[in-house]
């Protein structure tokens, strides 16, 4: 599989990333050899019977109680910006 | 004898009969790891907050109120623990400053029993790499020879342990992240079953193959350490409880233990060497000791980087600089999401996100993601297979020994390659541990790794404990300096 600069630069968009031109070039050279290696899982005998079975079974429930939780001081302590009761962000509406 | 040469649970003791003090304990951590700095092994460590716990928690031993016999004994944190007000940052700028606002429940564990929170490690960013090379906060080196790396993503964690700049410390396992950096640091080390241990407020990389483990100098270390965290969380709902993990048998006498003859040879001639001695250490003891066969190692591989990339591509969505994190400012919300991420977050750390962004999206998905599920499935068959013969299985741990800091960081392929010993156990969930077994003409560590069928830690333990009883390997420890000139001692 070719990570060609157009399918990375898709990936980067989905992925909320931007790339520099020398970062565009390394993950391309660097994922087409991953994708490359990874190739060994065509050649597995897979069939209907190998489908995801169940692997974890689910722990026991917990009731379904209400709790305290986090007061807002400590919520919003490690926020970049914030006005004392909300986190602050770049508009979004016009 | 150095105090800091005892094991863990020989200094709780020290403790309580009170030999020492844990004021004493923490001046001689401080000062050691203050002489041993250059290897990088921590990020944050806040010295007077850990006196004034030093002494609340020696005030405490004296009342009698701390049964535990790790009361007292400080252990270092890897930094993606969350631990409250001291730092949690994943060796990532993403989360510089980041203090999380609670304690995880291996934390709270921790300290209901008395141990000292004394820092957090330092480590691959967000637990992504296998050499400890990728953190914001610079490389770990390796103290058996600082030109070497320590191993990863618990760079820092085994690094310290191996150099006696702490006793024990927490790691975390995805794809052997506690094993691999326990072989090259010549530690014991173990990734518990998943569902052992809680992972509430571990910060996540691959939600269903993370595990906190724990790294000392010991089995017998490893398993008080364990016995403390260990245990179903209501909180986790991956948690749950188990079989107990002491064993109440003593040796390994007719225990089967499996070698698996394709891992065996894909390592370097050493390390199947050491491989070889500490299958005759065991026979010598009374366990049979076979070859085996373990089906679809290399196709485990590449199972283990799609899935976990698939995973942490979705789990570091979550870095956005909005609610918490760094932030880089921009005048449109999505300009600064993009610039935020792009600017906070590794390159190691970017690429597997786009892989995991790859393997997901359409097009891609059947012929990645769901063949590694199904991958995924036939290796954990392929592990009840060969557990049908055998009790235990042995392998090396790595393919090879520490590569030289720089090797690995520019080849993925080959850094992703070497975690071909430790990735299927991850995937199966299955416990496993590392143990000293030795050292390489070039003064190396060779770790040797036993896997166990799930929730079988005590199985482990018992044959670990069996062979430090009649070795010295894991008695072995660098004599640590910056210029790689190098004498090995023991306790």
């Amino acid at each position: 599989m070719n990570m060609n600069h157009e399918l990375v630069s898709n990936l980067a968009q989905l992925s909320a990333l931007e790339l520099s031109e020398n970062e565009m070039a390394a993950v391309s050279k660097n994922l087409t050899a991953v994708l490359e290696s990874m190739e060994i899982l065509q050649s597995l005998p897979l069939d209907d019977e190998n489908d995801r079975e169940t692997f974890f079974s689910a722990a026991e429930l917990r009731q379904d109680e209400v709790r305290l939780s986090f007061c807002r001081e400590d919520i919003l302590q490690n926020a970049p910006q914030t006005d004392g009761s909300y986190f602050i962000i770049p508009k979004t509406i016009k | 004898m150095n105090i800091l040469n005892y094991s863990a649970l020989d200094l709780g003791n020290a403790l309580k009969k009170g030999l020492c003090s844990v004021l004493e304990v923490t001046d001689a951590l401080h000062q050691r790891l203050e002489a041993t700095s250059f290897l990088n092994t921590v990020i944050t460590i806040d010295w007077d907050q850990v006196q004034k716990d030093a002494a609340l928690l020696q005030e405490k031993i004296e009342k009698g109120m701390l049964s535990s016999p790790l009361a007292g004994v400080p252990v270092l944190i890897k930094d993606n623990i969350c631990t409250r007000f001291i730092p949690a940052t994943c060796a990532s700028k993403a989360l510089l400053n980041f203090i999380p606002p609670y304690d995880a429940y291996v934390i709270e564990k921790m300290k209901t029993a008395g141990m000292l929170i004394l820092g957090k490690s330092n480590m691959d960013e967000f637990a992504m790499g296998s050499t400890g090379e990728t953190s914001f906060f610079g490389p770990v080196k390796n103290p058996w020879n600082p030109l070497y790396v320590p191993g990863g993503s618990s760079s820092g964690s085994a690094a310290a342990v191996a150099a006696r700049s702490v006793f024990c410390a927490l790691g975390t396992d995805t794809g052997g992240s506690i094993r691999q950096p326990a072989s090259h640091c010549g530690i014991t080390g173990i990734k518990p079953s998943y569902g052992r241990v809680s992972r509430r407020g571990l910060i996540a990389y691959a939600s269903s193959m993370d595990q906190i483990g724990t790294m000392a100098r010991s089995a017998l270390d490893c398993q008080a350490i364990l016995s403390i965290i260990c245990g179903q969380d209501k909180l986790d709902f991956t948690s749950r409880n188990g079989k107990s993990i002491f064993s109440k048998a003593k040796g390994v006498r007719d225990l089967v233990i499996g070698i698996p003859e394709n891992l065996l040879q894909a390592a370097q001639p050493e390390i199947q060497q050491c491989i070889l001695n500490s299958a005759q250490i065991f026979t010598s003891m009374g366990a049979v000791v076979k070859w085996t066969k373990l089906s679809y190692t290399r196709e485990a591989v590449a199972a283990y980087y799609i899935l976990a990339c698939a995973e942490a591509s979705s789990n570091l969505g979550r870095y956005d600089g909005w609610k918490y994190g760094e932030r880089t400012p921009a005048v449109t919300l999505n300009k600064q999401l993009c610039r935020t991420r792009s600017e906070k977050l590794g390159a190691e750390v970017k690429q597997r996100i786009l892989l995991g962004s790859f393997v997901l999206s359409s097009g891609h998905f059947d012929d990645y993601y769901r063949k590694a599920e199904k991958a995924r499935n036939l290796i954990r068959k392929a592990f009840q297979e060969a557990f049908e013969d055998c009790n235990l299985i042995l392998t090396p741990t790595a393919p090879t020994t520490a590569p030289k800091i720089g090797e690995m960081l520019q080849e993925p392929v080959k850094m992703y390659q070497s975690d071909l010993h430790t990735v299927g156990v991850n995937l199966a969930g299955l416990p496993a541990i590392c143990f000293p077994g030795g050292l390489t003409h070039s003064y190396m560590p060779v770790g040797i790794q036993l896997i166990a069928p799930d929730m079988e830690e005590a199985l482990l333990f018992q044959a670990v404990e069996a062979f430090q009883n009649v070795s010295d390997f894991h008695l072995q420890s660098p004599e640590v300096n910056q210029s790689c000139s190098y004498n090995v001692s023991s306790d």
